[in-house]
């Protein structure tokens, strides 16, 4: 039994040649199934539609005309005949399809057709060869509304029959049908068989590519997908279920793509071919693996020039080297490589050895080209080199220049050489404080807080105004070093066994106060607050606060010259502590 | 289940004597329309196209009615007999027998309509307008008659296809190759009678003109070329026979056969020349045997170097105006009347006479197909 569903149809309206042409065509999804009517009595066989160029189609527009190209009955209504004529019906329920009204479709029209394509230049079976001008089914559908709305089967259904005759003979009793189902509206209103259902043929395709597999990145790889029988549509090329390109049009079976990109490794190529609408043939894929090697590095060319060829010793000489790319010749790009220039003295092999002197090096410049201007060659032959060495050795070679001869003559004045030397110092890096034992930094007197929890003494290590007063650092070593200020106490103590622990003191608001004239500047040093967390006992161990390992509150990248490092020391001490006067060691170090 | 057999029964009686006669049978039609069907009449030139676009051709091209499961297409020919044979003696202007016909069940047998003339008068005289509902013709109607046809809209007319008149001989003839308008106004206004009054023709034969029906359309064709080669001037015409149109038998069954001369339709020639005419003493069931018409048609150069006569005819479905906009459905379920169905159907599908398939019976007719919807012409 056929699972059948018929569209839901609305009315279709269509501009036709001389106006507007008004198809009535109405009607609801009808029950699936096999139309009621059917089997049909005087029916022997079904009826095939095949496209211009012969291939089995399923439906169409619902204004092409002629409706196929060629049709075909599948049995003989009666042997003999000679001519085929299509018609259509209007199914009507409750009329018995003797009675349906309908048009002629087409011409009688003589079978077997030599000049159809294919098969069916010599079928045997009956074969309608429609011409343009013959009535579509949009003419029979205007001309015999379908309005039939409910589900008894009958709606939006056309019936075709292919009847045949022969010379002097009347027609046939019997016929070939098939039932048709419209749907869509407009201009894209379209027809297809509804009974019986259509089988699909089969389709293969076949993927082959060119060159064969493997090859290396880069090459162009045509794949080549043959579909047979060799039917319209299109072929999607993928990699991986990754598409390739635009799906390709079928044309006399076969599809080509061309690419240069599939990546390096394992390709797991496929074409997947679809058939073009409305025609009776499933889809299939073919299926490949193709290799991709990486591409070997690219072999460079280097040449190498001299301006002049010949001069006085010790003047300017231009010495350039150009890269170019061997296989293609076009230069390579700035950035792809630095040229080493060589002088190989009377070696003109034009190979380095240890003996050979490196004049300079330098990098690659726009249009491959890259220059030396050297001005102490001493009197003599001069052999040059040029060694291209690349940035990536993956996508270039090393190349080397032949050598080129550079005469550096006597000159008319012989230049008085001499020589100019001067030493720079290691320098050093000092930290300093203008207080000592002999001058302690006074807290000042310690005072109850506002909660009467402990006793708090804090004063301004240097200032703003005066910066002098905290810290100075200064560094004059060679070579632009970083540096790393930090600060460490001890316990306070009054000498008489009190003890305020050393981790109640902080150093806050460390800011530097930078100096004119020095290399260190706004933003050359970084600060950080050295805090705590608690008011400690006397005797409670840790390195919280300024006590312990050493505390970084400063530090700067690189720079020369001095700077000010201010801040704020602040003791706390517990209500505990005893009274007098409280001393420790505040220890700063930079390095 | 309808069985409809279009065929007339034809009775042929050979009496042998002094002057043979053949007598068509009476129209006793096998079929006889229904009230849905379209029935046509009309004239002996175009009725071969009529009657294949109606049930098809003998080559296997099918006709209107082999898609109508209801009402049908019925044309009646001109001529009683299929073959298009004489109904008036040989050798003589009078009509034998009138042969009649039903136009419509129930019905009583009426006079066959046998020319283009006489079916324009019958469709305009049809009482009621319900018996026929076009004509076949060769003819346009006159203005008179499209006046008179003014109670139904007029007369609207299409195209269907063109034929060719021309001079018919016996196929052993006395006739030079060719007839020119000149030498055969001389022969039918009796200026010349013998064949040796023609430049180069030694002949001595008394020539026997024939002429069809004046109603006929070959015989106005005719005529009217005759008139232009009288510089206008309608000649008057003696010293004929008239005899039934298109009848090759008229020249083959003349006294002298080779001296006869009948203006004839290119088409029908086409038909005999093609085969579909069988002999007629063959009796159902026997073996059958194509029909020679023994007769060709002068294309040659006429004795007075000009060219043979070669008269354009055309062929036409004629019917009333009114029946265009007519809103009485043809076919059951559809939405076109008869007129839009077969013959205009502007911004519609097309009619079937301008169809395809219509073309393939057309041009087996003999008629070469060429469709025009000429409105309300009028000669």
């Amino acid at each position: 039994m056929k699972k059948l569903i018929r569209s839901t149809l609305a009315t279709v309206i269509l501009t036709g040649a001389g106006g507007i042409l008004t198809l009535g065509v109405s009607g609801v999804a009808s029950a699936a199934g096999t139309p009621p009517w059917q089997p049909e009595a005087s029916s022997v066989g079904t009826i095939l539609f095949f496209n211009a160029s012969g291939q089995q189609i399923t439906g169409g527009k619902l204004t092409d005309s002629p409706i196929a190209a060629y049709v075909e009955g599948t049995v003989a209504p009666r042997a003999g005949d000679t001519k085929a004529t299509l018609l259509g019906y209007l199914p009507v329920n409750g009329q018995a399809p003797g009675s349906w009204s309908g048009d002629q479709l087409s011409s009688s029209t003589t079978y077997p057709n030599t000049s159809a394509p294919g098969a069916l230049a010599s079928a045997t079976l009956p074969v309608v060869t429609g011409a343009s001008g013959d009535e579509s089914v949009a003419q029979l559908a205007a001309n015999y509304p379908n309005t039939d709305t409910s589900s008894d089967g009958y709606a939006g259904i056309y019936e075709l029959r292919l009847k045949t005759t022969g010379a002097g003979l009347g027609q046939t009793t019997t016929y070939d049908s098939v039932d048709i189902a419209i749907s869509g509206t407009g201009a894209s209103a379209t027809w297809s068989v509804d009974y019986p259902t259509p089988t699909l043929n089969a389709t293969s395709t076949v993927l082959t590519a060119s060159p064969t597999s493997p090859q290396t990145a880069g090459t162009s790889v045509t794949l080549t997908a043959t579909v047979s029988p060799s039917v319209s549509g299109t072929v999607q090329f993928e990699n991986g279920g990754v598409a390739l390109g635009a799906p390709v049009t079928v044309s006399g079976g076969t599809a080509q793509l061309s690419t240069s990109t599939l990546p390096v490794g394992t390709d797991s190529l496929s074409a997947v071919f679809t058939p073009a609408t409305n025609l009776a043939y499933s889809g299939s894929t073919g299926t490949a693996s193709y290799t991709i090697n990486p591409a070997p590095a690219a072999g460079t060319t280097t040449a190498l020039s001299v301006n002049p060829l010949s001069a006085a010793a010790y003047t300017s000489v231009g010495i350039t080297a150009n890269v170019t790319n061997t296989a293609t010749s076009a230069a390579l790009a700035a950035g792809a490589g630095t040229i080493k220039f060589y002088d190989d003295g009377t070696d003109s092999t034009g190979d380095v050895t240890s003996n050979s002197v490196l004049l300079g090096t330098q990098s690659l410049a726009s249009g491959g080209s890259a220059t030396l201007n050297y001005s102490t060659f001493a009197v003599g032959t001069h052999n040059l080199v040029a060694v291209f060495t690349p940035a990536d050795l993956a996508t270039y070679n090393t190349s080397t220049s032949s050598a080129v001869a550079f005469t550096a003559t006597t000159p008319a004045v012989t230049p008085a050489v001499g020589s100019i030397d001067t030493s720079i110092p290691v320098g050093g890096l000092t930290i300093s404080t203008p207080y000592s034992s002999a001058n302690p930094f006074n807290l000042g007197a310690a005072t109850l807080n506002s909660t009467a929890t402990a006793f708090v003494a804090s004063a301004a290590f240097g200032s703003p105004s005066n910066p002098s007063q905290g810290v100075t650092i200064t560094d004059t070593r060679a070579g632009d070093l970083a540096w790393t200020a930090t600060a460490t106490v001890t316990d306070f103590s009054n000498g008489t066994g009190g003890v305020i622990n050393g981790q109640n003191l902080t150093l806050t608001n460390v800011t530097p106060s930078y100096i004119s004239g020095n290399a260190l500047q706004a933003g050359s040093v970084s600060t950080s607050s050295v805090t705590n967390s608690s008011v400690y006992s006397a005797t409670a161990a840790g390195s919280d606060g300024l006590r312990g390992s050493p505390h970084q509150f400063a530090s700067a990248s690189a720079g020369a010259g001095s700077v000010y490092i201010d801040g704020v020391l602040t003791l706390t001490s517990p209500t505990s502590t005893p009274p007098g006067l409280y001393v420790a060691t505040l220890t700063l170090t930079v390095s | 289940m309808f069985h409809k057999n279009l065929k007339l029964g034809l009775a042929t009686l050979l009496v042998a004597g002094a002057v043979p006669l053949v007598i068509t049978g009476t129209a006793n039609a096998d079929y006889a329309p229904q009230p849905g069907d379209v029935v046509a009449v009309g004239g002996d030139t175009p009725q071969y196209a009529a009657s294949f676009l109606a049930d098809g051709d003998y080559n296997g091209d099918v006709g209107y009615n082999a898609t109508a499961t209801v009402n049908r297409l019925v044309t009646f020919n001109a001529t009683a007999d299929a073959n298009g044979r004489s109904t008036y003696a040989k050798g003589s202007t009078t009509v034998q027998l009138n042969p009649t016909v039903v136009l419509r069940a129930g019905q009583k047998p009426v006079q066959r309509i046998s020319s283009s003339g006489n079916a324009i008068t019958a469709l305009i005289n049809d009482p009621n307008e319900t018996t026929i509902n076009f004509i076949f013709s060769s003819s346009l109607p006159t203005t008179a008659q499209q006046s008179s046809a003014s109670g139904v809209g007029g007369l609207d007319v299409v195209e269907i296809g063109t034929d060719a008149v021309q001079i018919a001989v016996n196929s052993t003839t006395n006739a030079p190759a060719g007839l020119s308008p000149a030498e055969l106004l001389g022969i039918y206004t009796g200026q010349i009678t013998k064949w040796n009054q023609l430049p180069g023709d030694t002949s001595t034969d008394t020539i026997i003109p024939l002429l069809p029906p004046t109603s006929s359309a070959i015989y106005k064709s005719f005529y009217a070329a005759l008139t232009t080669a009288n510089g206008g001037t309608a000649p008057t015409l003696s010293g004929y026979t008239t005899v039934e149109q298109n009848d090759p038998t008229a020249i083959t069954g003349a006294t002298i056969p080779a001296d006869a001369i009948v203006p004839f339709s290119q088409a029908r020639l086409i038909l005999f020349n093609d085969g579909y005419f069988q002999n007629p003493n063959n009796a159902f069931g026997t073996t059958q045997t194509p029909l020679t018409a023994g007769i060709n048609l002068l294309t040659g150069t006429a004795p007075d170097s000009s060219a043979s006569l070669n008269v354009g005819i055309t062929d036409y479905a004629i019917y009333r105006a009114n029946d265009q906009n007519s809103t009485t459905i043809f076919q059951p379920g559809g939405t076109r009347n008869f007129a839009q169905t077969l013959f205009y159907n502007p911004g519609g599908s097309t009619p079937y006479f301008a169809s395809n398939a219509a073309k393939a019976l057309i041009t087996a007719s003999g008629v070469t197909p060429n469709y025009q919807y000429l409105g309300a012409a009028h000669s």
